[in-house]
């Protein structure tokens, strides 16, 4: 009883304190406000990025679990609201996928080509089913007294949200419109005032909606809103941790057993001249044919750019040693190898990579790249694909390169190509080493006090990274110009070694 | 003011108001009848000193709910204690004034959400479920809310309870 009668008093006691005399709204009550609020604010976050630290990534993440908490409330409306409901849990799924994906290598593999145009389209189709689902429902569940639907705001949303998507596509297929940077700038902010449209018509239609919005009855729930977004954020997380171990790591090769060749002669000769014995086993067939004659054998030295061009390299926790040699051949050229030794292996090995810039006084020839371990007591070998970055034509390279490269266009026709080969270490091996060759023209005696062929690089992964980097990406550059070596920062990948290659006879 | 213009517009709210106190649709139309009746007769006038016409009509129709609610008890034999003979006095009516102020100033204490939950529940007389429903949260949750809510305002008002 005492319970009860302080609950009338209480009662009574509230109405000598209305709301009001209290700082409450007493309109600010409706359901509809607080849902709509929701789904504008989703909405905005899928779309507009802030760039600092994983914003961008984290703030789409808590857009679509807004955008799908706004349309839980109102899932029990009508069936408009419901289907807007389904399609944003969908579009929540996507979202987290997508940020998984984009921990891993398939996150590259999906981001050009047909693999491209058909993810976004799944993507942009399932915004306007969004959007015209809500605008059904929200003229299903407003009637006037007359029974006529309210006024549409949404429907030059739909206008705005179309003409933003021409423009995202136009701005896909001509990166740098006619107008240049003018144009550019134009393209991007119409598109973003565009959008900001239809995030204002919305806005209006949940403010004109208001006073009506008490009829709409909120869906109940079994999981608060915030911990919708705490068990989204972490499962994301949980999902995207072992997604950037497992799934960005370069497939390691498939190797053969190292077995002998009819060109042991030229194998016992090379080492004779000097070379390194685990260097001449590992020689493939190929490269055995290509160094028959050899007349020296000679180690370049590795200038470094920091450090002690002698002893090997710390990478990841682990030592690898970097050499590389000089066969000079009977024909006036000299074949390169680039060689890398793991003397003991890293804890995480997710991508590497050999990567050389040849100098641009000739051209060369005859790339070949291989790599070879133990495993389970067996010599195993792998010869690796071998990539080329660089070669642009005069056309594709912009004035002030132009009068930079001036020489080189006139010498190679060209820019010099810079090979390289991927790889990650294979799992169980032991004695990873292996090289990068190239063949170029060069007579010895042009040289008598040595000069520089080239710079290389070896490059490892260390760890994780988000999103995924493609250490090719990094090697093409960003939008295939001229990897620039001589720097000591390379921020795409975990870890990286410069050296150059200087032969001095 | 026009009235009919002011009705049509509050509808939704007045109909939101009075359906989460009586919940029952049937007693819920008969009261908003009511309610129009009484304010087209001019019974109870709207004051702009006082407060915005949507805080007018809110109390109004808070109130006419309220007083609904009670009667249907009486005529379900559940008795409420007996009121004093003749109305508060002086005296009483003082008494209930410092209360109300103490009451509003605690409750001015409080955050502008706890506010609003606590004059959901305890002003509006809304349900817990359907509190939880329009604010995202479960039955549990709310209960929690509101428990804390007291436990702060009777902190407030040394000891006594809200």
């Amino acid at each position: 009883m005492t319970e009860r009668k302080d609950m009338q008093d209480l009662e009574e006691l509230l109405r000598a304190v209305p709301p009001e005399a209290a700082g409450v709204d007493p309109g600010a009550v409706t359901p509809w406000g607080s849902a709509m609020k929701k789904i504008l604010w989703g909405m905005g976050l899928l779309t507009f990025r802030l760039n600092l630290w994983y914003l961008p990534y984290l703030l789409p993440l808590v857009g679509a679990a807004l955008l799908c908490l706004g349309a839980r409330r109102l899932r029990q409306a009508n069936s408009g609201f419901c289907r807007t409901w389904r399609l944003s849990l969908v579009k929540l799924c996507w979202q987290v996928i997508f940020l998984v994906v984009t921990a891993t290598r398939l996150g590259t593999l999906l981001g050009a080509g047909p693999a491209f145009w058909m993810v976004s389209a799944v993507g942009c189709g399932l915004d306007f089913l969004l959007l015209l689902a809500l605008r059904r429902g929200i003229r299903g569940a407003f009637l006037d007294l007359d029974g006529k639907p309210p006024r549409d705001w949404l429907l030059p949303g739909l206008a705005a949200w179309l003409g933003t998507l021409a423009l995202a596509v136009w701005g896909t297929l001509e990166p740098m419109p006619a107008g240049g940077m003018a144009a550019l700038w134009a393209r991007g902010l119409g598109a973003a005032a565009l959008y900001g449209l239809l995030l204002w018509l919305l806005h209006r239609q949940g403010k004109a909606l208001e006073r009506r919005g008490y009829q709409i009855v909120p869906a109940p729930v079994r999981c608060p809103d915030g911990a919708v977004i705490a068990l989204v954020l972490l499962g994301t997380v949980l999902l995207t941790v072992p997604a950037a171990v497992w799934g960005a790591r370069t497939p390691a090769p498939a190797g053969t057993a190292a077995g002998t060749t009819d060109l042991e002669a030229v194998r016992a000769h090379l080492e004779d001249l000097g070379m390194p014995e685990t260097l001449a086993v590992d020689l493939s067939r190929e490269d055995l044919e290509l160094c028959e004659g050899a007349v020296a054998v000679h180690e370049s030295t590795n200038h470094l750019l920091n450090g002690d061009p002698a002893a090997p390299q710390d990478l990841g926790g682990g030592t690898v040693d970097l050499q590389s040699w000089a066969v000079v051949l009977p024909d006036q050229s000299i074949r390169f190898f680039l060689t890398f030794q793991w003397q003991e292996l890293p804890v995480l090995s997710l991508q590497e990579g050999v990567s050389a810039s040849p100098d641009s006084g000739k051209a060369f020839t005859d790339l070949t790249a291989r790599l070879t371990w133990t495993e389970d007591g067996t010599r195993l070998a792998a010869d690796l694909p071998v990539s080329l970055a660089g070669g642009q034509k005069a056309e594709e390279l912009t004035e002030e390169q132009l009068w930079w490269y001036e020489e080189e266009l006139k010498r190679l026709g060209r820019l010099q190509y810079q090979p390289y080969a991927l790889f990650s270490l294979p799992k169980g091996g032991e004695a990873v080493r292996g090289y990068l060759a190239y063949s170029r023209e060069a007579k010895v005696e042009d040289y008598p006090g040595g000069t520089i062929f080239g710079g290389w690089y070896y490059l490892h992964q260390s760890a994780p990274r988000y999103p995924y980097q493609d250490v090719e990406a990094y090697l093409r550059g960003r939008s295939g110009q001229i990897l620039s070596f001589g720097g000591s920062s390379f921020p795409a990948v975990g870890v990286s070694y410069g050296t150059y290659v200087w032969f001095r006879p | 003011m026009d009235l009919e213009k002011l009705l049509a517009e509050y509808a939704g709210m007045m109909a939101y108001i009075v359906g989460g106190i009586l919940r029952d649709p049937q007693e819920t139309e008969e009261c908003l009848g009511e309610i129009r009746l009484k304010l087209t007769e001019g019974q109870a006038a709207y004051d702009s000193g006082r407060g915005t016409e949507a805080a007018w009509l809110t109390a109004v129709c808070r109130n006419a709910a309220l007083d609904r609610l009670r009667r249907r008890k009486r005529r379900r034999e559940e008795p409420l204690p007996e009121t004093m003979a003749g109305g508060p006095g002086p005296e009483e009516l003082l008494l209930e004034r410092e209360r109300a102020e103490a009451l509003r100033k605690a409750l001015l204490t409080l955050s502008d959400r706890e506010r609003r939950l606590f004059y959901r529940k305890y002003y509006y007389l809304q349900p817990t479920a359907q509190l939880a429903a329009e604010l995202g949260l479960t039955e549990r949750a709310v209960e929690g809310k509101l428990y804390r809510i007291r436990k702060k305002l009777q902190k407030q008002l040394g000891g006594e309870r809200p």
